[in-house]
């Protein structure tokens, strides 16, 4: 304790170097993160400078000519513009309408079994999809759904020819978002699970009392227990509705569906790293990282304003 | 506590179990279905006889594959890559995070927020190939293992979990004289092992799963891993060697359905074993901290 006493005297600059000095070690420990936080967090972040460049392979970043917003006016005139904006926008916030409440509802339903080992069962099978890779649901879902597949073969008998789940434009967003449904839903409804166990059971000894139903209880109780949990969770998701997941619109898309498939992140892969047209590319990613930060730090500032005074909702920061 | 239920409260639990069975077979059927498949007679499988369970049991398709030496190697690739990243993210991320716990640090909310940014904002495809580029790292196992490290998310979980332990159970080594370097790695990794176990397992697993790095910073087929091939297999219907095996095989269909579902099932087993350790620690690292917020 004296020790602590003196150090509280120093002051300035001396105590910094001091503090610096007796816990050298804490610096060495971070820095071999720390270096690579900044090489593969920070580079990327330096090398957005490609938007704003021609930038050139053999020339190097440095030594290519500044075009200032070139390729963002190239951007805006492509012909697939609008339809990139369209089928991103649609998509991300289509799949955050069917996809966001699912876990909750799962949550709540499973919150009501009192048979522990179907509880269990159900949780353990709808926890599991959000572990394989997404490389394997698509390729389940191609087992099941192209057109010499199960499905269509129980649907022969009803249809004139077979359904082209994987192939028809208009079946691709049903897909995609059915596929990320049931990948994530086991996960988020864990979370929303956990943070049930957390609900005073006071509450609803009460509630009982006072002569409320089973419905009226997870409406009124369950329900605002979970909500800063919700809260988070929608925040931490709103950036997918303008940033949608690289990884399975690339496996699920073909040519035949790029005309509700193709979107922003499938279209900087094709430009930049088949075309190498890197600039390019670089600017079209630059404009939805930039929109999917927004949309977060938006969601986040509403609600926290929203939320003010209240124990019931919960922001990031 | 017992309470009587009434007509609504019976109608309430038999609505809630239909709709938990309808999910249940809905997240079981596709697995079944796939496992069941990749066990099946060839014909029956032609003719889409497989509905639940297997028709006849033939496992040729497995025997083809485990002859197959590029999906061995694949298979092994893998299983490297998996290791590497849960050991390396541990190495490096444990001490960071320990650092960061540390409400004697300097800087260490300028420190957090330098984190945080890469968390909130990506930089995108492009600019992170330039860099892996840039690295010397392009075309190599590193651009699988190295890049992907740096998760602000497991630096969280591990911080919240490093400043639970309470300041009497290290005030004694303090005293001794004992460095932050002996605390950490005396008393705090011990006591951490759960929240280290969890973050092992989770950086194993993406690894596992990663498609999206060797797409783009693999060209050698020699380094490719299972994601790649079971592409391959079921997208492009193409086997990383596909001279091989007696030819007969090539002339049925059924087998062709039969190796794809054999890949599938290959690549979800070894997460499947390791599933119950995930499931258990999972539930408690989310208590520790995700939830705290």
């Amino acid at each position: 304790m004296t020790q602590r006493i003196e150090l509280a005297k120093r002051k300035g600059l001396s105590q910094f170097l001091f503090d610096f000095w007796r816990d050298y070690d804490l610096y060495l420990m971070l820095l071999p993160g720390l270096a690579g936080f900044l090489l593969f967090g920070y580079g990327p972040m330096y090398g957005l400078i490609m938007a704003f460049k021609d930038f050139n392979l053999v020339r190097g970043l440095a030594e290519s000519a500044w075009v200032g917003f070139r390729w963002f006016d190239d951007f805006y005139n492509d012909p697939y513009f609008f339809r990139l904006i369209r089928n991103t926008l649609l998509l991300g916030t289509f799949n955050l309408i069917w996809g966001f409440p699912m876990p909750i509802i799962l949550a709540l339903l499973l919150n009501e079994i009192r048979i522990i080992w179907f509880r269990r069962l159900v949780q353990s099978v709808s926890f599991f999809p959000y572990f394989i890779a997404v490389i394997t649901v698509v390729s389940i879902m191609w087992m099941l759904f192209r057109s010499d597949g199960i499905v269509n073969r129980i649907l022969a008998p009803f249809t004139e020819e077979y359904v082209g789940f994987l192939t028809d434009p208009a079946w691709f967003r049903t897909m995609y978002i059915g596929s990320d449904i049931w990948q994530y839903t086991g996960y988020f409804a864990t979370i929303y699970l956990a943070a049930l166990t957390a609900i005073d059971p006071v509450l609803y000894e009460a509630a009982i009392m006072d002569g409320a139903n089973r419905w009226q209880r997870m409406w009124n109780i369950t329900l605002p227990g979970i909500l800063p949990t919700i809260t988070i969770l929608f925040i931490l998701s709103v950036g997918t509705m303008v940033s949608v997941g690289f990884e399975r619109v690339f496996l699920l898309y073909s040519p035949a569906t790029y005309e509700t498939a193709d979107v922003l992140p499938t279209y900087v892969y094709r430009r930049g790293i088949m075309g190498y047209n890197f600039s390019y590319a670089t600017a079209v990613g630059l404009i939805d990282s930039v929109a999917a930060t927004a949309m977060v730090l938006a969601a986040n500032t509403i609600l926290r304003r929203v939320g003010r005074g209240s124990d019931s909702t919960a922001t990031i920061w | 506590m017992k309470h009587k239920m009434g007509f609504g409260g019976i109608a309430f639990s038999i609505g809630v179990y239909v709709a938990l069975t309808l999910a249940l077979i809905v997240w079981l059927y596709p697995l079944l279905f796939i496992l069941s498949s990749s066990m099946s007679d060839w014909l029956a499988l032609e003719q889409g006889k497989v509905r639940l369970l297997p028709v006849g049991l033939e496992f040729s398709s497995y025997q083809f594959i485990v002859a197959q030496k590029p999906m061995v190697r694949a298979f092994f690739n893998s299983a490297f890559y998996s290791a590497s990243r849960a050991l390396l993210t541990l190495a490096l991320l444990a001490p960071l995070a320990y650092a960061l716990s540390e409400r004697k640090l300097r800087g260490r909310n300028f420190l957090t927020v330098l984190l945080l940014i890469t968390m909130l904002f990506g930089a995108g495809m492009i600019p992170m190939y330039m860099v892996v580029r840039w690295a010397g790292l392009l075309n190599t196992r590193w651009a699988i293992i190295i890049p992907q490290l740096f998760s602000f998310w497991y630096v969280i979980l591990l911080r919240t979990s490093f400043a639970s332990i309470p300041y009497e159970l290290k005030e004694s080594a303090y005293i001794d004289g004992a460095s932050n370097w002996t605390v950490f790695s005396r008393i705090v990794l011990p006591l951490s092992k759960p929240i280290l176990a969890t973050i092992g397992l989770f950086a194993g697993v993406r690894a596992w799963n990663d498609f999206f790095s060797p797409l783009l910073y693999l060209q050698d087929k020699e380094f490719w891993p299972l994601t790649i091939v079971l592409r391959n297999v079921v997208m492009l219907a193409t086997f990383p060697q596909g001279e091989a095996g007696p030819a007969d095989m090539y002339q049925s269909a059924g087998f062709w359905i039969q190796a794809q579902m054999a890949v599938i099932v290959i690549n979800i087993v070894p997460v499947l074993i390791v599933y119950p350790f995930l499931q258990r620690y999972f539930t408690r690292g989310i208590m520790l901290g995700a939830v705290k917020g």
